[in-house]
């Protein structure tokens, strides 16, 4: 289910987020390089953060604080790298990369 | 007394081309550049079947054209009957660009130095048909001018030596480089401006059924009065550039993918921008030669 944009963001903090389909091809190691989607057929080019992001996403939904302690670890991250992991998240949606939901949903 | 249709066979890489016509100056010219693939009688199954015919009518005498076929569809458009040549060319061009996704087929030059290949990939003007001729007038091996065509599954670089169009300066380029290259006819009002085609060597010829190991993906650009400068490549950005010139890349998906990324990790990328083909070649078979595999002997 896509994003209604834009959300608050409040809102967008409470959201999980999961990788759906096949586990997507890199051109080198995972978070490396070119990302090949089984699931659309397009070939991505990300930048280091978004990449980052989709080789620690599974199939099954992870809360941002989930996927910031697989990312970074046991640490609290400054609340400006949390609002740039929150904007890639948007924009890794937004290329159908991931997909996100409200908790109430699950 | 008007010539019978001639039935002829070409072998041009892993390809069996048909080709028929009754025009004598089409197959003379034919003759010049192919004389090494040409068989009178060729096997019962072809990849092209291909005519090159005048049409019925008016056109037949007055302002005459020539008609390109393929297995009896006409794709195009009629052309000059002087045209008939390039019209062929681009034509079987047309064929394995539309039909050949067998293969990965980059819009790349690529030369053979022994077993190891060198990929020249670019788009119209960068220089990458210039460059490929004139590493064949010293001792690379034609693979293709055009296609890049390589095995997936193995990524053998497979050859296709045919001849290679020189469009507008380049010819001129090329003989002021070699005067004595094998040119054929010009042509001087074809789509792409005037045109002329060098023959493949012998060498190449011969060896068709021969691939080769991609060693080198250097991406060429033709600059008027710059400094030659071959450039070590990121890997991140030869993937992209690679895949933006591969004509099949979204039809083939992730067998694409797999490859163009096998390529890249196992070439040394580059950019080069070039003017003067004759310190290009250079500065290229020197790469060739400092790098390549030691185990190949002659430049052939």
């Amino acid at each position: 289910m896509s994003l209604p944009i834009p959300l608050p963001v409040a809102d967008l903090e409470r959201r999980v987020w999961r990788r759906p389909g096949p586990v997507p091809v890199w051109q080198g190691e995972p978070g490396e390089g070119a990302l090949f989607d089984p699931l659309s057929g397009e070939t991505h080019f990300l930048g280091e953060l978004p990449a980052l992001i989709v080789s620690v996403l599974d199939d099954h939904w992870a809360s941002r604080g989930t996927l910031v302690e697989r990312i970074a670890g046991p640490v609290a991250l400054e609340q400006q790298a949390e609002a740039q992991i929150l904007a890639a998240l948007v924009s890794l949606e937004a290329a159908e990369l991931v997909e996100s939901q409200s908790p109430e949903t699950e | 007394m008007p010539l019978a249709e001639q039935n002829l066979t070409l072998d041009a890489g892993p390809f069996q081309v048909r080709v028929r016509s009754s025009d004598p100056s089409f197959l003379d010219t034919l003759g010049f550049f192919y004389r090494g693939c040409v068989r009178h009688d060729g096997p019962h199954f072809v990849d092209f079947d291909i005519r090159i015919k005048r049409p019925r009518g008016l056109r037949r005498w007055l302002q005459p054209q020539v008609l390109f076929e393929i297995d009896a569809l006409r794709p195009f458009e009629p052309q000059p009957a002087e045209n008939a040549f390039p019209t062929y060319e681009w034509g079987l061009n047309w064929c394995i660009a539309t039909s050949a996704h067998r293969y990965l087929m980059l819009h790349a030059g690529s030369v053979a130095f022994g077993d190891a290949g060198m990929i020249l990939p670019g788009h119209p003007g960068s220089g990458k048909s210039t460059l490929s001729a004139a590493l064949t007038l010293r001792g690379g091996r034609l693979l293709s001018d055009e296609f890049g065509l390589v095995r997936p599954e193995s990524l053998e670089l497979l050859a296709m030596p045919r001849g290679i169009p020189l469009k507008n300066t380049s010819s001129e380029a090329i003989l002021e480089f070699d005067s004595a290259a094998p040119l054929g006819p010009t042509y001087p009002k074809t789509r792409k401006g005037r045109v002329r085609h060098l023959r493949p060597d012998a060498l190449s010829v011969a060896q068709q059924q021969r691939t080769a190991t991609p060693r080198w993906l250097v991406f060429p650009r033709y600059l008027a009065g710059a400094t030659e400068n071959l450039a070590p490549l990121d890997k991140s950005e030869a993937f992209r550039q690679l895949a933006f010139n591969c004509f099949n890349y979204k039809l083939l998906g992730e067998t694409a993918f797999r490859a163009v990324a096998q390529i890249v990790r196992q070439t040394q990328c580059f950019t080069f921008t070039y003017s003067r083909l004759d310190r290009a070649v250079v500065q290229l078979m020197d790469l060739a030669q400092a790098t390549g595999p030691a185990a190949h002997g002659s430049p052939r």
